[in-house]
């Protein structure tokens, strides 16, 4: 068996918590970032105002030095987890983030780069005032890839942000303003980056002296920006070269003969082949068998619970976190979460034990009675 | 527009199309890279961050119940059909709020010029692509064989709802985009994409010709039988060849007419097998489309009806659209066709009411005709009916239609009352020659209020006529003759009729006997036999009296007993032949012969005869 990357496969728990909170500190950044942009539809003045406060903490300090890390962790460990993955049937919301989180770093490499150069020539006191002129009137084909990579980011980050809070009991309390916010945030951004483009753009028209002096500025950084060009340019391929491997290795692992198939039988009714190594939530989805899973298979919401009939040793054996969520769960004797279950032996008979349509209410449900049940041994 | 005109346009469009499509392309690219293009990408964002948002707050909710439809067990096809629905429901709801967001914000927005034009087109494809997309989906089922609107092979749903969203893609783009090419002055370019557009969506439909095959027992084909057999495929591919012929010679306008007016013609045509296909029985699947061995239900026929005249409407819409007639000014009135449309419109809906309670009217006439068995044995209570329901049926069609064809005439100005009066006048001169017709229905009427005969009674006019009686018209009567043939009496000349089926009838027959018999135990023997008779339930339902038995004549060497049975009508030949065969058993148990009919005579001795 396989064991790249081994990252993955050694501290699963590990990464996807990292993974996760590393997702949680850049959409937290982001976040910031866009409410300072939103403040555009007052005025670019009221974006200075709030600058300090809502930017500061990540430009000053060890901000962006935690930024970087979580950048890079979230990036790897991202990469790796396409890596992992061993079947190309992934849900929509799957293959939703596979995707935008691969066109995140080339539609944001430009915008990086260019905020460097201003920085590093000291230019960044002024800077939305500037990069806002700069966008509108100097290089409007970096500004769409701004705005398109707002979309981007953004919408990565929700996805990841409510498959994490919406099993949790307080969803249920703050999920009805939150997600209305989680669409509407950007927009407010989009629209204030509109607005205050258009109040930079008549400053540049009415005040001649903040032309001539963005105009020289500009100049500054561009060339400044071009002598990083070569720098740019290796991060882009290193990462395209990142990507590509992490993509290769999933195309190789999914399209590779695996030494075995095993026979599944469903609910005694339905019989599918399936190869070693797969879990059985993959097994459901390669087939088109409907099968609950909430979480996106990650182990934490117990709805694709199965119980296995007869020879468990034909799965791989439970790791210590499919055993707490089992536990939280109430799960039966011969329960095993259908996601972190892989297929190591020739027969397996299951049955499912949730709705297929089963959605996160019926999750917190569990968790819920799990919590109660745990309370009503401790007292 | 001359033929010549239109080949030059696209011998045009191929040469020239080309290099301004580029020009057009880099145009854009110019435009958007810029201030203007900038605020046109964000709001476009902004429109789909919103709508996309919507949509999704609401599939929060709805995606639950979704998959919980779509999992839902289907034991039968109605419930299958109400599932479709259902998910049709929440699915277009979400469309519908992700379209009003959009073009809501559309609206809100003050796009740049140039822009302008551009932005609601592409949300109206992406709008109208989803919706086609949806409808498709729904129709061809893919995956939820019972939730199938449209009968076809499964292993072609999923290659269906891909064709038929990209042959709206086709349509869509080639009725919103192929105009902004037009306007932005590159009238080539436009032709050669809608040359370009029509020829794939002409090749698509031809390669997918099975998704237009919907007529009877089409899909019944063996799987991996892909085409039509021979004559329809190649009357599809003749038509459709035309249809592009049509399309090359003479543009846009008359082909939608011409596919207009053949897809009309294929939906009147298939319209009843998709109703029977979504009323089909359980135990038929979905294998084969209804053959007409089921009925459709009232509501399914007057559905059946309305789609019917739903489907000419929309077709005369869309006719009218491809000539370019204002459908807004035809309603409100400010088009000169206005009137003529009204009336055509008024006849339309006059047709359907017409039929709605015709159909009602005869199935509800039928319902009642089948359910009404007719009785073995006794009175059969339900003969009347079985002869009045099918005229009373037959009246009502005429009097609809008649009303029908005044009303018609009437909405379409044509002034009845000088009609009718003519009508009375020519009426005088027509009832001269057509004495006999007129004598003819009033008699029968007459016969029928007297209740002179039903279906199935056997009767006797005159004396060489008689039979059963299997149909009434309103002019005349057909008895069936034992024999065999059918005969047709008009009412007129009825005259006298027997009715030999009323109430109950008497047989007689007569039993010769030796005359040294003991007459009254032959009368208490057959007596006897007639009480068995009553007693068996084979034959008691038949016999309205006990047998009775007289001696009526005294022979020279013969006694002849007289047996009377009184029966219901119809059953007098097989309770007398039932009676024979018991009375001679019983007579050869008691060793009592018939007549023989040989006379012994004895000759008495005379004087002359010589002693021993």
């Amino acid at each position: 068996m396989s064991h790249w990357p081994w990252m993955v496969s050694a501290f699963p728990r590990l990464s996807l918590r990292t993974r996760y909170f590393s997702g949680l500190v850049l959409f937290s950044y982001v976040g910031m970032h866009l409410a300072t942009l939103a403040m555009g539809l007052r005025s670019i003045d009221a974006i200075e105002a709030v600058r300090p406060c809502l930017m500061g903490p990540w430009t000053q300090g060890v901000g962006p030095f935690i930024l970087l890390a979580a950048a890079v962790l979230h990036g790897i460990l991202g990469l790796a987890a396409i890596a992992g993955r061993r079947t190309l049937h992934l849900s929509a919301g799957d293959w939703a983030q596979v995707i935008l989180g691969l066109l995140i770093v080339p539609l944001l490499l430009d915008h990086l780069f260019f905020v460097g150069s201003a920085q590093r020539i000291g230019l960044f006191h002024r800077a939305y005032g500037f990069m806002l002129a700069t966008y509108w009137e100097v290089t409007p084909g970096h500004a769409l890839q701004q705005v398109l990579v707002v979309v981007v980011v953004w919408i990565h980050g929700a996805i990841g942000l409510h498959r994490g809070l919406m099993l949790k009991p307080i969803w249920t309390r703050v999920g009805p303003w939150l997600s209305p916010l989680l669409f509407s945030f950007p927009t407010a951004a989009l629209l204030g980056f509109v607005s205050a483009g258009r109040e930079a753009l008549d400053k540049l028209a009415s005040d001649e002296r903040w032309r001539d002096s963005v105009h020289l500025a500009v100049d500054q950084v561009l060339v400044a920006d071009s002598k990083l060009e070569a720098a740019r340019l290796g991060v882009l391929y290193g990462y395209a070269a990142l990507a590509l491997a992490a993509v290769c290795i999933l195309l190789w692992r999914t399209s590779r003969a695996r030494s075995g198939c095993a026979t599944i039988e469903y609910d005694g009714e339905l019989e599918v082949r399936a190869r070693f190594g797969l879990s059985l939530l993959d097994v459901s989805r390669t087939n088109g068998i409907p099968h609950a899973s909430v979480c996106g298979g990650r182990g934490r919401c117990g709805t694709c619970l199965v119980v296995v009939g007869h020879s468990p040793e034909a799965l791989t054996p439970a790791r210590e976190w499919e055993r707490q969520t089992l536990r939280r769960v109430h799960a039966p004797d011969g329960g095993r979460l259908a996601c972190q279950a892989r297929v190591c032996g020739p027969r397996i008979a299951l049955a499912r034990l949730h709705p297929a349509h089963a959605d996160a209410s019926l999750a917190r449900d569990l968790v819920a009675a799990g919590d109660g049940g745990r309370t009503g041994v401790s007292t | 527009m001359s033929v010549r005109v239109r080949l030059n346009e696209l011998a045009g469009a191929l040469s020239t199309g080309p290099s301004e499509l580029v020009r057009v392309w880099q145009h854009a690219g110019d435009a958007l890279i810029s201030g203007a293009g900038l605020v046109a990408l964000t709001y476009s964002l902004v429109l789909f961050l919103m709508s996309a948002g919507v949509e999704w707050l609401y599939w929060t909710y709805a995606a639950s119940p979704l998959r919980a439809i779509e999992l839902a067990p289907t034991p039968t096809p109605a419930l299958g059909l109400r599932q479709a629905w259902h998910r049709l429901a929440l699915l277009a709801l979400g469309q519908v709020l992700f379209a009003g967001t959009a073009l809501g914000g559309l609206a809100f927005f003050w796009w740049p010029p140039g822009f302008d034009a551009v932005l609601p087109d592409g949300v109206l494809l992406v709008i109208a692509l989803r919706a086609g997309w949806l409808i498709a989906d729904t129709v061809w089922a893919p995956g939820r064989p019972q939730g199938r609107l449209l009968n076809l092979a499964p292993q072609f749903s999923r290659r269906a709802v891909l064709c038929s969203v990209a042959m709206s893609f086709l349509l869509g783009s080639n009725w919103l985009l192929a105009p902004l090419l037009e306007k932005a002055e590159a009238g080539h370019a436009a032709d050669l994409y809608r040359l370009v557009a029509t020829t794939i969506t002409f090749v698509l439909t031809w390669r997918f010709k099975y998704l237009f095959a919907l007529w009877p027992g089409s899909a019944a084909r063996p799987p991996g039988h892909k085409t039509l057999q021979l004559p329809r495929s190649i009357i599809f591919t003749t038509v459709l060849t035309a249809i592009y012929g049509v399309w090359l010679a003479a543009g846009t306008a008359p082909t939608i007419f011409v596919a207009d007016i053949v897809l009309l013609a294929m939906a009147q045509w298939s319209l009843r097998a998709i109703f029977h296909f979504w009323h089909r029985p359980a135990a038929e699947g979905r294998g084969e489309l209804g053959n007409g061995s089921s009925t459709l239900s009232l509501t399914a026929t007057i559905g059946l009806s309305v789609a019917r005249h739903g489907a000419v409407a929309i077709a005369a819409c869309i006719a009218l659209s491809s000539f370019g007639v204002p459908l807004d000014q035809v309603l409100s009135g400010h088009s000169p066709a206005a009137p003529f449309l009204r009336d055509a419109a008024g006849l339309l809906t006059l047709s359907l009411a017409t039929n709605v309670v015709w159909v009602a009217v005869r199935i509800s006439i039928d319902r009642r005709l089948s359910a009404l068995k007719p009785s073995v044995t006794g009175q059969d209570h339900h003969a009347r009916l079985r002869t009045l329901l099918p005229l009373v049926r037959t009246a009502l069609g005429i009097l609809l239609l008649t009303t029908f064809i005044l009303t018609a005439l009437w909405d379409l100005g044509i002034q009845i009352g000088p009609l009718l009066a003519g009508a009375g006048a020519f009426g005088v001169v027509f009832g001269f020659g057509a004495q006999a017709l007129v004598r003819d229905v009033i008699a029968g009427v007459f016969y029928l209020i007297e209740d002179a005969f039903r279906v199935g009674e056997y009767i006797e006019i005159g004396a060489t006529i008689k039979g059963k009686v299997e149909r009434i018209t309103l002019r005349s009567v057909a008895l069936r003759h034992h024999d065999g043939p059918l005969h047709f009496v008009p009412y007129g000349s009825l005259g006298t009729v027997r009715n030999n089926s009323r109430d109950w009838i008497v047989q007689k027959f007569d039993l010769p006997l030796p005359i040294d018999v003991d007459s009254e135990l032959i009368m208490q023997m057959i007596r006897q036999v007639g009480e068995a008779m009553q007693q068996d339930p084979g034959t008691a339902p038949a016999l309205r009296e006990s047998m009775k038995v007289k001696l009526y004549r005294i022979e020279p060497g013969i006694k002849i007993f007289r047996c009377k049975i009184e029966t219901v009508p119809g059953e007098q030949f097989d309770m007398r032949v039932e009676a024979l065969r018991r009375i001679e058993i019983v007579m050869r148990e008691a060793g009592i012969p018939f007549a023989s009919g040989v006379q012994t005579i004895v000759v008495p001795p005379g004087p002359n005869a010589q002693p021993d």
